[in-house]
């Protein structure tokens, strides 16, 4: 056990790119946690995929033994954070476990939505804030102006701003001794019966899970018998440890610690984020506070290409599930897509990951449908529930009241592109919250928009409205009533599943004409004519059709040449194989899946 | 349908139809009579050739040969393959190149039917195809082979050229009904990747033609023709009674036949084999210019003989049809003949005109039926 008075515990909270793993890895060397020769980029990111995109998913721990200046031995763990908004949770969790945060702001691109939502959190979570300016060596470096920005929104001096360099190695050592000088040791009571906090599970094929966690009260030790307090789940600790980064067994952690924790625990959904471990024997009375639920906001069907996937798609998901305990599915059967399921993730970005790992750690080739939000929908009789995917959405006579969730927008820009980014989300049904300006020339805007208008292709038109410099962060306030309808596409009178839109009243029209239109286009003539309707209920609100196709037959063949003729009708009758019938309608299936596609396009 | 068919292909062309996807080589008369010997050669080098019952030459143009070159390649063709008794010998012309005096020589060689490629008899659409004769050449072209005393004269027109009105279609169908044609084909024009039309319409210059405005002209041309008592034998063919083209009628009913020259397709008995469209390469070996070949599997070629046979007015026997795909079509014609797609005459399936521009639809229709029951198929 460390005397908790040698400990201290951080984060380093950081907007992407700002350099967090790469000051991490400076870190690792100089407290010789990690040797110059091994080391590879940026450490702490274990997935390829957060190494691609630049981004941590899973946050990670490390113990680091640093000698300060007045000679003492310290220890630092080094606790990462995920650094996207749909993990705000696990990044207040992270937080909970410590008394200090690095706060990194990019010097040539100042403070972004991100690290403005990490302070809050940071700030909530009553922490010692460093703030440092990061990449002071790049030549596009103004780390003076990005001081000034970070006095204003921090209320701090210019002296308490560190300045560091991650790829030169400048300032780190200051920073490590601002961290043992101005973080506070942790405090708890070793003698109360063990409180600790899980702050991280992964799934390991060979241990189980791996939960790490942060002790907050009494001590852990190896075989004892312990209780997730949240879940019930009763386990016997079968390994303890540190992180140093590599896993170093202990036989206890004791106040202020943290490590990892190793129980035969099968699935992760029995050692939660948030959760508090205590002793069977002698259990805590209350829990840590500030344990949630992992709750899915963005909801959307997935579905394999080709319908022999199913089972290999279900198996990916069942392991994937075992690392991420936000993901949720179940089956769901669509007639323009067949067999596929529905999955709940905590926002866009969770989305997009889950989709790319699906597609390339296990190699599927996936159609996924528009996303949409959880609604709560009042029935007139007083029922209520909740409405994960617009086909099931109740017949618009039985509703009295539907609801959809709402979040808070903060956004940070240049000046200049207020306007643009006003009238994004104006036109998303959005009400101004607050404006201040951060600098001289740099805004932060907050909004309350509905959920269901940003998941679509906000982050984009954001982006292409500001050339790039606006960013972003949100989280949810609860849910609004809302005047909104369901839209359906009609395909000769058969509703198309995979194209029902719950959408604002004030929108089913356009929507319907786009959506209509589109299928016009994309599906091929029939031999009858084919009607495309958009109807609200039995209200239809916009039409086309598809002409009857009049001809599909081949003028002559050259010269007796009737192998050409034999590949056309193996081609069309390969084509007509592949066919969704949607009643007498045959479409191809790459007709839905383009119809979705441009779904996304900018509007 | 018995007979064995060969097909002679004569290359050269005075200039390049932008619609045109034949092997085809524009000029070179310095080549003329080395292909033509080739021709012969490769003719000779063919092993088990039964009785002709057709001889087609085909081009590209054959009229581009001098008559006296034409001539000898009929006669030489003759004399290495043997031609039955009454045997259906055409020679296509281009109104361009075409003569009286010409055409007699290829009488005289044995040629007993004349395929006049007038494409159009609107002047516009004539230049929009790219080709270089008149509205009046195609019309003395007619007067030229009466003139040589060939009985059989067949008109073809392209309908669906750039530009073309219904009104211009409209009118080339009763001008080509005035030569008094024995045999019309009549082919929407279609494009193919490698041509001009195919690279102009794949750059966006140029547009695909509409496929309503195909269909409308081909309502119109089979009205017309019908009217005038020309029997609708094939999707794009009409011949007064008895004079359907004998060679044409192979290719759709499976027949088989010997192609020589390049580019040439030939089939024998579920074995089809194609030429080298390459001139040099051609001259060097005609005897083995093969450039490639298939055999069809039992269900291709089943599937393949009702494509084609589809096409021919006189239809499909249903029985027949499912002895051979091992597949009940009895649901599938059904639904085809309620959509007006197809009539059922006894056993026998024939395609309406609606049924024939959608020749591709119903024969897939029909092939996505299922097996037939064990005891059927027994009987």
């Amino acid at each position: 056990m460390t005397d908790p008075k040698s400990i201290r515990n951080i984060v380093v909270a950081a907007h992407i790119d700002h350099g967090k793993s790469t000051l991490a890895d400076r870190i690792l060397v100089l407290t010789g946690a990690v040797n110059a020769r091994d080391m590879r980029d940026q450490f702490l990111d274990s997935m390829d995929l957060e190494r691609e995109r630049g981004i941590t998913i899973k946050a990670a721990a490390v113990r680091l033994n640093y000698k300060g200046a007045d000679g003492n031995d310290y220890v630092i763990n080094l606790i990462d954070t995920p650094g996207h908004v749909d993990f705000t949770y696990e990044v207040s969790r992270a937080l909970a476990a410590c008394e200090g945060a690095v706060l990194l702001v990019d010097a040539s691109q100042g403070i972004e939505a991100q690290t403005l939502a990490n302070l809050h959190l940071a700030l909530e979570a009553d922490l010692e804030i460093i703030p440092v300016v990061n990449k002071v060596d790049l030549p596009a470096a103004q780390p003076e102006k990005v001081a000034l920005e970070i006095q204003r929104v921090l209320g701090c001096s210019h002296e308490e701003i560190l300045f560091t360099s991650g790829k030169t190695g400048e300032g780190v050592r200051e920073l490590l001794e601002a961290v043992v000088k101005r973080v506070p040791p942790p405090k708890g009571d070793p003698e109360a019966p063990l409180r600790a906090l899980i702050f991280d599970s992964t799934y390991d094929p060979y241990r189980g899970v791996v939960s790490y966690i942060r002790v907050v009260d009494g001590s852990l030790r190896k075989r004892s018998l312990i209780k997730m307090m949240a879940t019930g789940a009763h386990h016997e600790v079968e390994e303890v440890g540190v992180m140093t980064p590599a896993t170093k067994p202990s036989k206890e952690l004791g106040v202020g610690e943290v490590g990892y924790l190793i129980s035969g625990i099968k699935e992760i959904g029995e050692a939660k984020v948030g959760d508090t471990v205590t002793d069977t024997s002698d259990p805590a009375r209350e829990p840590l506070p500030g344990y949630r639920e992992p709750k899915p906001m963005v909801y959307a069907g997935l579905y394999p290409i080709s319908g022999e996937d199913y089972p290999a798609l279900r198996d990916a998901l069942e392991k994937l599930q075992l690392n991420d305990a936000a993901l949720t599915f179940e089956p769901e059967t669509s007639r323009a897509l067949g067999f596929g399921f529905r999955l709940g993730f905590l926002g866009l970005l969770h989305m997009e990951i889950t989709r790319e790992r699906l597609e390339r750690e296990f190699d599927l080739s996936l159609v996924t449908t528009a996303p949409n939000v959880a609604y709560r929908v009042y029935l007139a009789g007083g029922d209520e529930s909740t409405v994960r995917n617009p086909s099931e959405m109740p017949d618009p006579g039985t509703i009295e009241k539907i609801e959809e969730p709402q979040v808070s927008v903060l956004m940070l820009t240049p000046k200049e592109y207020v306007g643009p980014l006003m009238d994004l989300c104006q036109s998303r049904r959005g009400v101004l919250d607050g404006m201040h300006y951060l600098g001289e020339d740099r805004v932060e805007l907050r909004y309350r928009l509905p959920l269901a208008e940003i998941i679509f292709d906000f982050f984009d038109q954001l982006k292409s409205r500001s050339r790039g410099y606006a960013s972003l962060d949100y989280e949810p306030i609860g849910y609004q009533p809302a005047q909104l309808v369901k839209v359906d596409i009609l395909l000769h009178g058969e509703p198309v599943d995979a194209f029902s839109a719950i959408v604002h009243k004030d929108k089913a029209q356009t929507y319907g004409r786009q959506m209509t239109e589109k299928l016009r286009q994309l599906i091929p003539r029939q031999l009858f004519d084919v009607p495309v309707q958009a109807a609200i209920g039995s209200r239809v609100i916009a039409r086309e059709t598809i002409k009857a196709k009049r001809k599909d037959v081949l003028a002559k063949c050259y010269g007796g040449d009737i192998t050409r003729k034999r590949k056309l009708l193996e081609r069309q009758k390969e084509g007509k194989r592949k066919m969704k019938q949607i009643g007498s309608v045959e479409v191809p299936q790459e007709a839905f899946i383009a119809a979705l596609q441009v779904g996304e396009e900018k509007s | 349908m018995s007979g064995f068919g060969v097909y002679v292909h004569v290359p050269f062309c005075s200039s390049l139809c932008p619609y045109c996807d034949f092997a085809v080589v524009v000029g070179r008369a310095d080549m003329h009579e080395r292909y033509c010997d080739a021709l012969i050669d490769e003719a000779r080098a063919q092993r088990d050739i039964p009785v002709a019952t057709s001889l087609f030459i085909g081009g590209g143009t054959p009229t581009a040969l001098s008559p006296a070159l034409l001539r000898d390649l009929i006669e030489g063709l003759r004399a290495v393959l043997p031609l039955a008794d009454g045997a259906e010998v055409t020679v296509e012309a281009n109104p361009e190149s075409v003569t009286a005096a010409g055409l007699r020589e290829a009488a005289e060689a044995g040629v007993n039917r004349v395929s006049i490629g007038a494409q159009s008899f609107a002047p516009r659409v004539l230049r929009a195809l790219g080709r270089t004769h008149s509205v009046e050449q195609a019309a003395n072209a007619v007067a030229a082979a009466r003139a040589a005393g060939i009985r059989n004269v067949s008109l073809d027109l392209i309908y669906g050229g750039p530009g073309e009105t219904i009104g211009d279609w409209t009118d080339s169908v009763s001008r080509a009904l005035e030569e008094g044609p024995d045999h019309l084909s009549a082919y929407a024009l279609t494009i193919e990747a490698a041509t001009p039309f195919g690279k102009a319409v794949a750059r966006g210059a140029m547009d695909e033609p509409d496929q309503d405005d195909l269909a409308a002209k081909y309502e119109i041309v089979c009205a017309k023709l019908e009217n005038a008592g020309y029997r609708h034998y094939e999707i794009s063919n009409w011949a007064r009674p008895g004079l359907a083209s004998r060679h044409n009628l192979l290719y759709w009913t499976q027949g088989d036949y010997v192609g020589l020259g390049i580019g040439a397709h030939s089939h024998r008995d579920g074995h089809r084999s194609w030429n080298t469209r390459a001139l040099g390469r051609y001259l060097a070996d005609p005897a083995g210019a093969r450039d490639g070949q298939e055999d069809l599997t039992g269900t291709q070629r089943a599937e393949e003989w009702l494509s084609l046979r589809m096409r021919l007015i006189d239809g499909v026997d249903l029985r027949d049809a499912e002895m051979r795909l091992g597949c009940d079509l009895r649901n599938a014609a059904a639904e085809c003949e309620r959509a007006g797609l197809l009539v059922k005459d006894g056993e026998t399936v024939r395609l309406t005109t609606k049924g024939m521009l959608l020749e591709n639809e119903v024969t897939l229709r029909l092939l996505a039926s299922s097996p037939l029951a064990l005891d059927i198929v027994e009987c």
